[in-house]
């Protein structure tokens, strides 16, 4: 009889007592699997949001546009031409031109009970390009996004809120166009936004680029290119690839963490409570496994007393328990894997949508809030891996006590 | 209970271990939570914030010309009344820093230095220089405004603001001081000038844009609102709590619910961990339970005492196990814990501080010492149960 | 000349003479709206000559109205040929500032302040004084007739002072607007209402100038409001109190490094 075999029939005979230890490492698996998954999920969001809504992960700019983008309008344009030749180089990545300008939105008394006019930041877009490239168009709470050939406007939902304004009524815009003169052209608000990024609900409003070009004189010239990039998370790789395709052209290829590096240090930040929770998750687990563990081998001290009678080597009654503590352990591991996937899949897949409750506070601020989760492999990997390295080193130790007593001290108690 | 010490103090230190993380765990939380709270309160609103109610309705706009009239009046009137223990005024507003053809966006704040709770803030670090003499034109910079503009004491820059006649006015300044603030708000591009010279440069007379309202202890700010809007006798002001003010509530609710949530996810585990070690110490005792049903004991009888032993481990654990997270807990209070180690300098936004400081109130000790008891209680009781019921023979038999 | 080519010579002469007579109206509409066309540059260009002083200085008061309320500031400026002008402003809120537009750039002056701010790029769109004047208003440079197409459009009446009424094209995108309406008084030669029009054609801006006095043979507006056509409320009131023209001013009021005296 090897040890392994005994180890199987041990597991199977003290049945309950396995299944509750399984339980024990099963249960630990799975939560810190579980939470891990959603700070993950938490880190991963917030980089998906800037990514999403805001900078694609590349984006192409105008040759020195970068620095003062917050500041000048319509100074420098990627061309007609060089746009061409850009889009020739981008392929069949996911790309979409804008052009960005600060416009004033005046609302009258034909639409409005309390007329006046807003800043806003006015982006001109491809309709059917930025639904594909960006999350924006997907947000739409009212009315519609924009479709090719519209002359409308679609505005953020804090903005619309805080001038009265619903899909349907009209807005003047007023913005400067290129060469400087004074535009003023009417849009009827297509539909209002609501997006992770609150600067976009509160000041953003969006037209279409063709309309855009032909009202404010653009003559075929943008100033930015949002790009996604092939391979997800080899942004930076990609950038520079880019860089060097389009080296004959006047262009500035810039990645999203460059462009969001004020936001991703708050990310960063937030990510430093969860190094903390994954270490107070762990300490809970080991102490749930080796207590278990620990527990199920004191009461075999007859057991190890009976076997030393017989003549065991130590060595091999210490293997013997340790091989069950490893039985145990993957039995328990397996188990927490599988509870601990199917709870990431659910945070993945549906999340915990708190914006239920947001709804009821107006204080301004608002947040469309999903908790969700991500996939993080090292992470799941790791939990399964200590977990059966604490129970195999567990089980290793109890028995060793045990062993050095005499026999008949062992059958006696 | 003794009699198997091992066993006994392997369940116990499991219950033990459970507590004490859940405990680390909430009182991290609530340190975060308070902090968040205390920087808003101490650097922007108060517990009560005072503001001129055509500014708040138009908010947007920040129109300047509307702030709280008589601002020293109006102070001097809050300091009179019972419930509070102090006002002092606040104008925060935006300039731009003129340097070498550049202008660069920073924020400005007037303060009163001598009852701003900002300044008087024991976390607050004057890395050099001093606060401004009262009604001068020095002020106190931030220190990542004078890493990245290469300020220091002495120095002098040019700001110009919008102001409340809608014109636009620019002031020199010196550097009296550099300063870390706590709040991560105020890492960068901000600096804070008397009041009184922020509402002259800015032509809003002698007035401030905001008052703070700091309520005496065991005052209850919605109590206090009215209160004090009847000492102000003026429609023409805003009186809100905290918590009503700046869309911070939001932000609140938020954070408490994923902190309610992350907090539960421990709770279920440590109640596993104490569940699991507590069915775990009484099935081994079956024989125990045989022999105690073979002696005549009935039934119900032995489930008492196994219940109550099952109890005493758990309170004695759940207890110990809070204690040793009150220790840790209160060493770390008072040390408190640098969160910028681990990643995140200048971090704006969420009113963080460097450094946190855990704290647990006594309501939350009661509640994890609850659970963790109840927990032992309903472990013990499912086994025990089983057990007595079984044939004193067969539990005999059976190991 | 038999009869028949009598009667055919007068029926010819009198068809032709028809004919004249038909065309004469014609003709002259011809020459009538060259006439008019020329009389539409001729008034603005007789109304730039009134805009053009080798060197001026003119007192104003500047009443800038808002949903929020009326703020009045008092400013003199000094202006000379070739473009230069300094704004000082000597009563209001903003008493003590100077701002002097030269060759393109313009250098804000604070009393507070210790240094001479130069604005470059999106500052000059800022307003000045909050009115709806931009410090980019102070930088034009070349003539109206060279950045504009002018057009006539009619003769009018307005407050009983008859106007030449024309259009203004840009011929180029980099005015700031597209189109101008302006009712040029006839005798004077003044701008009394002025309609400032977005791309799109719609007016965004009217100005209307009256009590127009003479300086030193020029005439000039010294009441003028200024009102936004799109925003509810918004007025500025432009008046000036005193003007003097062609005396010479101290160089020193042009230079930047001599601002803070």
């Amino acid at each position: 009889m090897n040890a392994l075999g005994m180890a199987m029939r041990n597991v199977f005979r003290y049945r309950r007592r396995s299944l509750i230890t399984a339980a024990a490492i099963g249960f630990g698996v799975m939560f810190t699997i579980a939470i891990d998954g959603m700070l993950a999920g938490t880190e991963r969001e917030s980089a998906r949001n800037i990514r999403d809504y805001e900078t694609g992960d590349i984006k192409v700019y105008p040759p020195e546009y970068f620095d003062d983008r917050a500041v000048s309008q319509f100074t420098s344009f990627i061309e007609r031409d060089d746009r061409k030749r850009l889009e020739a180089i981008l392929g069949d990545r996911r790309w979409t031109p804008r052009v960005n300008a600060q416009a004033e939105l005046d609302f009258g008394e034909e639409w409005f009970a309390v007329p006046g006019s807003v800043q806003a930041t006015l982006t001109a877009v491809d309709p059917v390009r930025d639904g594909d490239t960006l999350a924006v168009a997907r947000m739409v709470d009212s009315g519609r996004w924009l479709r090719k050939g519209d002359t409308g406007i679609v505005i953020g939902s804090w903005l619309a809120d805080d001038i009265g304004a619903k899909p349907g009524y009209w807005l003047t815009v007023e913005c400067k166009g290129r060469g400087g003169f004074y535009q003023t052209f009417d849009a009827e608000i297509l539909g209002t936004v609501t997006t992770e990024n609150p600067v976009v609900n509160r000041n953003g409003a969006f037209i279409a680029l063709d309309a855009a070009d032909e009202l404010l004189a653009l003559e075929g010239g943008v100033t930015e290119y949002v790009i996604r990039s092939r391979k997800g998370d080899g942004a930076s790789a990609e950038a520079k690839e880019l860089s060097l395709a389009a080296g004959g052209l006047p262009v500035d290829v810039r990645t999203w963490e460059e462009i969001a590096h004020d936001e991703i240090l708050l990310t960063k930040a937030k990510s430093s409570g969860s190094k903390l929770y994954l270490f107070f998750m762990f300490i809970i687990a080991a102490v749930g496994i080796s207590n278990t563990m620990l527990m199920a081998v004191m009461e075999r001290r007859h057991e190890i007393g009976m076997l030393r009678s017989l003549g065991y080597p130590t060595i091999r009654i210490r293997g013997m328990f340790v091989v069950e503590g490893f039985c145990i352990g993957l039995l328990g591991a397996a188990m927490g894997l599988v509870g601990g996937i199917a709870l990431d899949v659910f945070m993945i897949v549906k999340g915990i949508d708190f914006s239920f409750m947001l709804r009821e506070m107006d204080v301004g601020y608002r947040i469309t809030g999903v908790m969700r989760s991500a996939w993080n492999l090292p992470g799941i990997v790791s939990a399964v891996v200590g977990s059966l390295v604490i129970s195999t080193f567990v089980a290793w130790f109890p028995s060793g006590k045990m062993l050095r007593k005499e026999v008949a001290e062992i059958l006696r108690s | 209970m003794w009699r198997n010490r091992s066993r006994t103090i392997i369940t116990a230190s499991a219950v033990l271990f459970s507590a004490l993380v859940v405990s680390l765990v909430v009182g991290f939380e609530e340190g975060f939570v308070n902090d968040m709270k205390a920087n808003i309160k101490s650097d922007l609103t108060g517990d009560i914030r005072i503001m001129n109610a055509t500014y708040v309705a138009n908010a947007r706009l920040a129109p300047l010309g509307y702030s709280v009239p008589d601002t020293s009046q109006a102070i001097e009137a809050l300091r009179a009344n019972p419930v509070v223990e102090d006002a002092t005024p606040r104008t925060e507003f935006g300039v731009a820093v003129y340097r070498s053809g550049d202008r660069i966006p920073c924020r400005a704040c007037g303060v009163d230095f001598a009852t701003s709770r900002t300044f008087s803030n024991p976390a607050t670090k004057l890395l050099s220089g001093s606060l401004p003499a009262p009604l001068s034109t020095g002020v106190v910079i931030t220190a990542g405004l004078a890493d990245e503009l290469k300020l220091s004491v002495g120095d002098k820059f040019t700001a110009i603001a919008r102001t409340a006649t809608n014109g636009s006015n620019g002031k020199t300044f010196r550097v009296a001081g550099i300063a870390l603030l706590p709040n991560t708000d105020y890492a960068n591009r901000a600096f804070f000038l008397d009041w009184r010279v922020a509402g002259d440069f800015l032509r809003m007379g002698d007035n401030a844009l905001s008052v703070q309202v700091f309520l005496k202890k065991g005052v209850d700010e919605d109590e206090a609102v009215p209160l004090i809007k009847k000492t102000l006798g003026s429609d023409a002001l805003d009186v809100r709590a905290w918590y009503n003010a700046n869309g911070v509530f939001a932000f609140f609710k938020m954070a408490g619910f994923m902190y309610a949530i992350i907090a539960s996810v421990f709770y279920a585990l440590a109640s596993t961990v104490i569940f699991n070690t507590t069915m775990m110490s009484v099935l081994e005792r079956k024989r125990e339970i045989g022999t105690l049903g073979a002696l005549g004991l009935a039934p119900r009888r032995i489930v008492a005492l196994f219940v109550a032993e099952s109890l005493e481990i758990s309170s004695l654990g759940s207890a110990a196990g809070l204690l040793l997270g009150f220790a840790i807990l209160g060493v770390a209070g008072r040390v408190g814990f640098d969160v910028s180690s681990m990643g995140g300098n200048s971090v704006s936004g969420m009113g963080f501080s460097q450094v946190i400081f855990p704290s647990l109130s006594p309501d939350k000790y009661l509640f994890i010492f609850l659970i963790g008891v109840a927990v032992s209680l309903v472990a013990g009781l499912l086994p025990a149960r089983m057990a007595a019921r079984i044939e004193p023979a067969e539990a005999l038999a059976d190991r | 000349m038999n009869d028949m080519q009598k009667r055919g010579a007068i029926k010819t002469v009198a068809a032709l003479f028809t004919c004249a007579i038909a065309l004469a109206p014609a003709r002259a509409q011809d020459s009538a709206a060259r006439d008019n066309a020329a009389r539409a540059e001729s008034a603005v260009r007789r109304m730039e000559e009134n805009q053009t002083f080798s060197t001026s200085v003119t007192k104003l008061k500047l009443d800038v109205a808002n949903s929020f309320g009326v703020t009045s500031n008092e400013f003199t400026t000094y202006s000379r040929k070739g473009g230069d002008v300094l704004v000082v402003i000597t009563a209001g809120p903003d008493r003590g500032q100077k701002v002097l537009r030269q060759k393109g750039n313009i250098y804000l002056y604070y009393p507070d302040a210790e240094e001479v701010i130069w604005l470059k790029g999106s500052a000059l769109k800022d307003s000045i004084m909050g009115s709806d004047f931009s410090y980019e208003d102070l930088t034009d440079e070349g003539t109206v007739t060279d950045r504009y197409a002018v057009a006539y459009v009619g003769d009018e009446t307005l407050d009983g002072s008859p106007c030449i009424r024309v259009t203004l094209t840009a011929r180029t995108r980099n005015e700031t607007y597209a189109k101008q309406e302006l009712w040029i008084d006839a005798r004077l030669f003044v701008a009394r209402k002025t309609i400032l029009y977005s791309a799109s054609g719609k007016a965004m801006r009217q100005l209307l100038s009256d009590d127009i006095r003479s300086v030193s043979g020029k005439n000039a507006a010294f009441a003028n409001v200024m009102k936004d056509l799109l925003k509810k409320n918004s007025e500025t009131k432009m008046t000036i109190v005193s003007m003097e023209v062609g005396n010479p001013i101290p160089a020193k009021y042009f230079n930047r490094e001599e601002l803070s005296w």
